[in-house]
């Protein structure tokens, strides 16, 4: 097993002591057995020979696994993922300098909202751990969405919307806004330049007013759109942020588009919609490596895992006596568990949502 | 080589084989290592080059001449490029050595690079043979490789 196939071959490592090379006869070549051909100008001197002979042998007994490891180690860094892995099973050096320069994303966690308390549990899927924080900060209101790190959480009793980050703890409040049946996105984190918030309401089935508002701002924007087409908010409407456009995906099934930039709101009509749930969801056979993170709140894709199947939709909810996350495989299928199934319709929405993983882990300290 | 021409200054680059260039100061300084040996003055009118044999030091010298070309356009130096490192992986093996030793950083890139792209869709077989690497796993720990990350070794070329 380990012997591969007898002697390893040099013909392709050693420069240049193949009979092809005989043909370049351009001034003198020297073709010595066993050692490489070396080119020479006419200026060479019979005494220089044995300098010669002696510095071939160096070269031909310098190959690939004579790379110095910081030459290694650009080359693999240079690999995809996938490319990486493959050529770290080469041999033990190489598996090395393939570890060290391998960049892996990391997947998002779930958060679990306590039905009472403020102790929150933090789940790293990979690595199957449960870490919990308290977290009185969030005492009193609901979790919105959450992007980079970022939780946006509504306080009903004070009708007060604020960012709060659970691993540095910081708060960043927003102006009063009554939120009734609604969803709310934003774009980045509050600390980003270009942080807009965003929701959507129906005042009538025909007419939606769109509220916007960023940190800093002394009050919400809210700007009334007439619709061609009916539009129902709903506290089931699926809404998120994805290259510069908030998407809102209505009870109603129709999707309605919003652009920060200019302020426009579109709606487009039910088949369009139809015709990219199935092209996501029912006929994509795969999801081109991806892994999906759904909740309710907000769901994120990563590539480049390691220890998460590539091609699946992890949900935000696990078994805890089997400690791992339901996921549903495209590849094989079927779910992960077996004979587990996720159906929207049953989880509330408000029981947990994916956040990205701290730097490190001394917050839970 | 190159032809001395009055107002030019000249660099005379010794290889280890004891062969002479003699080329362009402007088109040597490129190579960091040779200018800063010039900056220091710790050379005199001849450069020694240990590390690097005249089969290489004349690939280098037709790199290092195309670049210092000012007047060439980005597209066609990309293009330059990409014929440049179409070359048995022996000779890359010696110009990525040679690109490191004078420290020519854009062409030490194209060639890493070149190695990089001929490893796609290769199987560890294929790397082991092509860059004459022994095998030093046990059956147990490549094994255990290909089992921890078996997605990654799948559709890998035909060898």
């Amino acid at each position: 097993m380990q012997n591969w196939g007898g002697e390893p071959r040099i013909e392709e490592v050693v420069a240049g002591n193949q009979k092809s090379e005989d043909k370049e006869e351009g001034g003198m070549t020297l073709n010595l057995p066993g050692l490489c051909v070396c080119r020479l100008t006419e200026t060479i001197k019979h005494d220089r020979r044995a300098a010669i002979e002696e510095n071939n042998e160096k070269e031909k007994q310098q190959t690939w696994s004579d790379l110095p490891v910081e030459l290694l180690e650009l080359i693999i860094s240079r690999l995809t993922l996938m490319e990486n892995i493959r050529a770290s099973a080469a041999c033990k050096r190489w598996l090395s300098v393939a570890i060290s320069v391998r960049v892996v994303n990391k997947p998002p966690w779930i958060m679990f909202f306590p039905k009472f308390g403020d102790l929150f549990e933090f789940y790293d899927p990979s690595q199957r751990k449960t870490y919990s924080l308290a977290l009185p900060e969030l005492l009193g209101s609901r979790v919105c969405y959450t992007k980079d790190g970022w939780l946006l959480l509504y306080k009903p009793r004070t009708q007060r919307m604020l960012f709060f980050s659970p691993y540095t703890r910081e708060l960043i409040k927003l102006p009063r806004f009554e939120l009734t049946h609604q969803i709310v996105a934003f774009s980045s984190g509050p600390t980003s330049p270009g942080c807009i918030v965003f929701t959507v309401k129906h005042i009538s089935p025909t007419v939606v007013a769109i509220s916007t508002c960023h940190p800093g701002a002394t009050e919400w924007t809210t700007i009334n759109y007439h619709n061609r087409l009916p539009f129902v908010s709903s506290i089931w409407n699926k809404l998120v942020f994805c290259n510069g456009l908030f998407y809102c995906l209505s009870l109603t099934g129709w999707l309605g588009v919003y652009n920060p930039q200019d302020s426009t709101w579109n709606i487009h009509p039910k088949i369009y919609k139809l015709d990219q749930i199935n092209k996501v969801w029912v006929e994509m056979k795969t999801l081109g490596g991806l892994t999906l993170f759904a909740s309710f709140l907000s769901s994120q894709a990563r590539t480049d895992l390691l220890g998460m199947k590539r091609n699946s939709v992890y949900f935000s909810k696990f078994r805890f006596y089997g400690k791992r996350c339901i996921s549903y495989s495209l590849d094989d299928c079927r779910y992960y568990p077996r004979k587990q199934c996720y159906d929207w319709g049953e989880q509330n929405p408000f029981e947990s949502v994916w956040i990205e993983p701290p730097e490190d882990l001394s917050v839970f300290v | 080589m190159a032809t001395t021409t009055t107002e030019t200054k000249m660099l005379t680059l010794c290889t280890s084989d004891k062969q002479q260039f003699q080329i362009e100061e402007t088109i040597a300084l490129q190579a960091v290592t040779i200018r800063n040996m010039v900056e220091d003055e710790c050379a005199s009118n001849v450069i020694p080059l240990p590390n690097v044999n005249s089969k290489i030091m004349i690939q280098i010298i037709e790199y290092l001449k195309k670049h210092v070309d000012s007047s060439v356009s980005k597209e066609d130096m990309e293009k330059f490029d990409s014929a440049f490192v179409e070359k048995k992986l022996s000779e890359i093996f010696d110009i990525i050595l040679a690109a490191n030793y004078l420290n020519i950083k854009n062409l030490l890139d194209i060639c890493c690079q070149r190695v990089a792209d001929v490893m796609k869709n290769k199987s560890p077989e294929w790397v082991r043979r092509t860059f004459n690497i022994v095998n030093d796993f046990t059956a147990e720990e490549e094994a255990k490789i290909r089992k921890e990350h078996e997605w990654a070794f799948e559709g890998v070329d035909e060898d």
